[in-house]
């Protein structure tokens, strides 16, 4: 049960150029307890934990650290300060060093002499390992552990530098529904053992899961914080967008028509030569059907939708659009037969930050006549009609088209590619992970964008790693394992569960029914 | 809704803004300039203030504008060679070696395959530009061919190529192409350009209408620069290659998943810098000399870089870069004459005004990123 406050940040202030990121917040936290923190992005969650964790220094306002038995005012110049004080991050990207052994990792900059003294480092990671139940071999490269176990390192390198409160700064996001379980297994156990936690997320079910109490920010205020007990999912979101949202958009009866997409025995080879990333997989969608590819990052899903978009050669087989081969063509032309992308990465392929806003609305189809003259000359009139209807209906906020891309939010840059993506001529679209990294407003704003493509008659294939988007918005749901297609379900009545597809993500019954013959690139029978 | 006028004028600002680095460079350069001369005077401040007169005289004589043109009209060429593959995100080190192929090419057309008739002149200027252009082009090819099929990096194979071009020029001028005649000078060269082909004076041009003194180097192919640096002007900004030059050098995976064969923009890209490159010296080989030599004017194509990195890439950036070059160079000159201040004085300078340049633009794009951030999320409202 939680116990006394360890922790206090009183009247936080923290202001940017035109922001107020922090606006006077008041947050603490208990000992024993999980205190989750939600809100949208650009919220000021990141903010906060950055000056808990001495990244960022406050404007205003004064931390309080229990020492000794009683909260003291603190001042963190740095990182190192907070961690003095016994304040811990676990960061959404992973700070480890690869080619380093875990136990390299564990210790590295925190080595017990200068001399490394090994031997008295594995004995302390290994009664840490015991007693907070986080097991992972401590001597091969990181890079080889799995993204659940490299969590774990991450993890033990904040309680190895004794750390009793632990910031997660969205744990969950790279997780397995299974992997999600035993994280919030060892969480419960750290609990216990005395340590307080801080877990940031944006899935609210987990939240209700695992918090002890919950605090909502929104546009840089904490809004809100109460005992789990008094907590709904639909009171969180309602907090944090400041209106009751929809999150269960309702899904438009569209019938199937014609067969737009049709992969047959599509084998892509991997950056690595000779391992197959796409092994054998053949589907196909309709006209007015939502195909949602499931699976952990990594198994081939970037690697199909390239091949079916022109970016990466197939080994072998077909991707055919309304009747035509277009295996192996280059993007521009695969674009033209009616292919629209929402890319997975939207800064590392769907914007050039620089660009404006007009140059960025016509990407991929720059050379057509409406764009430039013979295909060469560019009609700046009709870009910028073009890029000022797309902000106009899909309600990017920004004073004008030329302004560059840089200077917009996230999320508005997330829907200013969507309704690029979604206003040129196509007949599919291929959506990877369309609401990566946007908050909820923008994400049910996308949804329903995607149901409008529905009703148009187009088809859509959705990667997504956001589970429940894909239940929420798929008819059927293929579930991608080690580059094959191991499993596909109907979804027309959404009655798949997280659960099923996530047995499936880590292989489901691949033993038990196929035999174990086609797993994975090399033992082909 | 009526926020056109506004929309303008914001633009305007950043574009000003914009221009505070290079500004600050030559401010802050004056500057230091200003102790080195107070310095190598030995402490004499009417010295120092006389140099600085003798540079703004630099500005202000017919016979000093004419030296900075000429002087410039080189460097304003190797500036738009070397700008077109840095937007294109390539870095094109051979732009050196590429002059001395191109006016090596444009030098066997010119001693064996030109009109003789005067009346053919023109036809033979054009000639001359295209053989200068493809010889240049050549010269880009190899390290071109290798980046596309096998990524090997340009850095290296074009200061390689540069090395291999100072040789074969070495090698056609003392041997097929050798002009020396017995009992003349010892200067290696080739044989003399038949008349029909050497650039007129500009000052012969406009029969003394001409405002600088005839003896000022300056020759048609100031024509040529100024409607290359037009031409890649219109493509750089107003063409579909341009843009997608821009494209690459900017994000080249955003490039490919915009339908651009990145590997062949990088392969023209690379082509086209190096015919360019093949331009540079021809007011030298077919103006001034009318002949070919290897002993020509050399490190043009890496001041060329510099006039680029000063100039943002920008055509216009560029040609103002390359009359900043001219003018440091003719006013050094002058300095040597008038006070004995060595004329590496000026290359000091250059140099500095290049590295305060990229420091202050550093800070000045984090400044404008920042504002023009909070505008959108001030007006956000507003719509």
């Amino acid at each position: 049960m939680p116990g006394d406050i360890i922790l206090k940040m009183e009247n936080i202030t923290k202001r940017f150029p035109g922001v107020l990121a922090n606006d006077h917040i008041n947050f603490d936290l208990k000992e024993k307890e999980v205190h989750a923190l939600v809100g949208e992005n650009g919220a000021g969650k990141s903010t906060l934990m950055k000056i808990l964790y001495g990244l960022y220094h406050p404007d205003e306002g004064t931390i309080y650290i229990k020492i000794d038995g009683e909260l003291k005012p603190v001042k963190f110049k740095n990182p190192q300060d907070a961690i003095r004080h016994g304040i811990g991050m676990v960061h959404q990207h992973f700070m480890l060093v690869y080619g380093l052994t875990t136990i390299e990792n564990i210790i590295l900059g925190y080595e017990p002499s200068s001399v490394i003294d090994f031997d008295t480092a594995r004995k302390n990671i290994e009664k840490i390992m015991t007693e907070s139940g986080l097991h992972v071999p401590l001597d091969v490269d990181v890079e080889v552990l799995s993204v659940g176990q490299q969590q774990r390192v991450e993890i033990l390198k904040v309680l190895y530098r004794n750390a009793k409160i632990l910031i997660l700064d969205e744990p969950t996001a790279v997780l397995t529904p299974q992997e999600t379980e035993e994280l919030f297994t060892i969480i419960n156990r750290l609990k216990e053992q005395g340590h307080s936690i801080i877990f940031i997320s944006h899935k609210l079910h987990e939240v209700m899961e695992i918090a002890d109490r919950i605090s909502v920010m929104r546009k840089g205020r904490l809004v809100h914080t109460m005992p789990k007990s008094e907590a709904t999912k639909e009171k969180i979101a309602e907090l944090m967008v400041g209106h009751p949202v929809l999150l269960d958009v309702p899904r438009p009866d569209v019938t199937p028509g014609d067969v737009i997409l049709e992969v047959k025995d599509l084998t892509v080879e991997s950056d690595t030569k000779g391992v197959m990333a796409v092994n054998n997989v053949s589907f196909h969608i309709k006209a007015g059907e939502i195909y949602g590819i499931a699976g952990v990052e990594g198994n081939g899903q970037a690697e199909l939708i390239e091949a079916i978009y022109g970016l990466r050669h197939p080994k072998k087989g077909q991707v055919i659009i309304k009747g035509e081969d277009i295996t192996g063509k280059p993007t521009h032309i695969i674009r033209k037969k009616g292919v629209s992308h929402i890319p997975g990465d939207r800064h590392k392929f769907g914007v050039f930050l620089p660009f404006t806003l007009a140059d960025n609305s016509i990407l991929g189809h720059h050379r057509e006549e409406k764009f430039a003259r013979y295909g060469i000359f560019r009609r700046f009139s009709n870009i910028s009609k073009w890029a000022m209807e797309i902000i106009k209906k899909f309600d990017v906020r920004t004073p004008s088209e030329k302004v560059p891309m840089s200077a917009l939010s996230g999320g508005n840059q997330q829907k200013f590619v969507v309704g690029r993506e979604i206003s040129f001529d196509h007949d599919l679209m291929i959506a990877a992970h369309p609401t990566r990294g946007v908050d909820i407003g923008a994400m049910e704003f996308i949804y329903r964008q995607l149901f409008e493509e529905k009703k148009q008659n187009k088809a859509i294939l959705l990667v997504s790693a956001d589970l429940d988007e894909l239940l929420l918005l798929s008819d059927r749901i293929g579930v991608m394992f080690k580059g094959k297609i191991i499993k596909e379900l109907d979804n027309t009545n959404r009655q798949v569960t997280p659960k099923e597809v996530g047995y499936y993500m880590l292989g489901g019954d691949l033993e038990s029914h196929n035999g174990g013959d086609t797993v994975g690139g090399e033992q082909i029978a | 809704m009526n926020k056109l006028p506004k929309k303008k004028t914001n633009n305007f600002k950043y574009f000003l803004l914009s221009l505070v680095a290079p500004v600050v460079g030559i401010v802050i350069s004056a500057l230091l300039l200003f102790f080195l001369i107070l310095l190598i005077r030995k402490g004499s401040i009417s010295d120092t203030l006389y140099a600085f007169r003798v540079m703004g005289k630099t500005l202000t004589s017919t016979k000093d504008l004419g030296y900075i043109i000429a002087r410039a009209e080189p460097l304003a060429i190797s500036g738009i060679a070397a700008a077109i593959a840095f937007r294109a995100g390539v870095f094109n080190i051979g732009t050196e070696g590429q002059y001395y192929i191109g006016g090596l090419v444009a030098s066997i057309y010119a001693i064996y395959f030109s009109i003789k008739s005067p009346a053919f002149h023109w036809l033979n200027v054009i000639f001359v530009v295209l053989f200068a252009m493809l010889g240049g082009a050549l010269w880009a090819l190899i390290p071109a061919i290798l980046k596309m099929k096998k990524g090997v990096h340009e850095v290296i194979t074009t200061i390689m190529m540069n090395q291999i071009a100072y040789t074969t020029a070495k090698y056609f001028v003392n041997g097929p192409l050798s002009g020396v005649k017995v009992g003349e000078s010892l200067e290696p060269k080739t044989l003399d350009f038949p008349p029909s082909v050497t650039f007129h004076k500009l000052y012969d041009i406009f029969h003394g209408h001409f405002p600088f003194p005839k003896y000022i180097p300056l020759y048609e192919s100031l024509f040529i620069a100024a409607i290359l640096i037009f031409i890649v002007y219109i493509i750089i900004f107003y063409t579909n290659w341009g843009f997608e030059i821009e494209m690459l050098g900017t994000n080249p995976n955003a490039a490919k998943y915009s339908g651009v064969p990145p590997r062949l923009v990088v392969f023209n890209a690379m082509l086209w810098s190096g015919a360019i490159a093949g331009l540079i010296n021809l007011q030298e080989i077919f103006g001034i000399k009318g002949y070919y030599t290897h002993h020509m004017t050399s490190g043009l194509g890496f001041d060329g870089i510099a006039v680029a990195l000063i100039g943002y890439n920008n055509p216009i950036g560029v040609v103002l870069a390359a009359l900043l070059f001219g003018f440091l160079r003719t006013a050094g000159y002058n300095l040597q004459f008038e006070l004995g201040i060595p004329n590496s004085t000026m290359d000091l300078i250059t140099g500095f005004i290049i590295i305060v340049m990229v420091i202050a633009s550093v800070a000045m794009n984090r400044y404008i990123s920042k504002l023009r951030r909070k505008e959108v999320l001030s007006g956000a409202g507003d719509r």
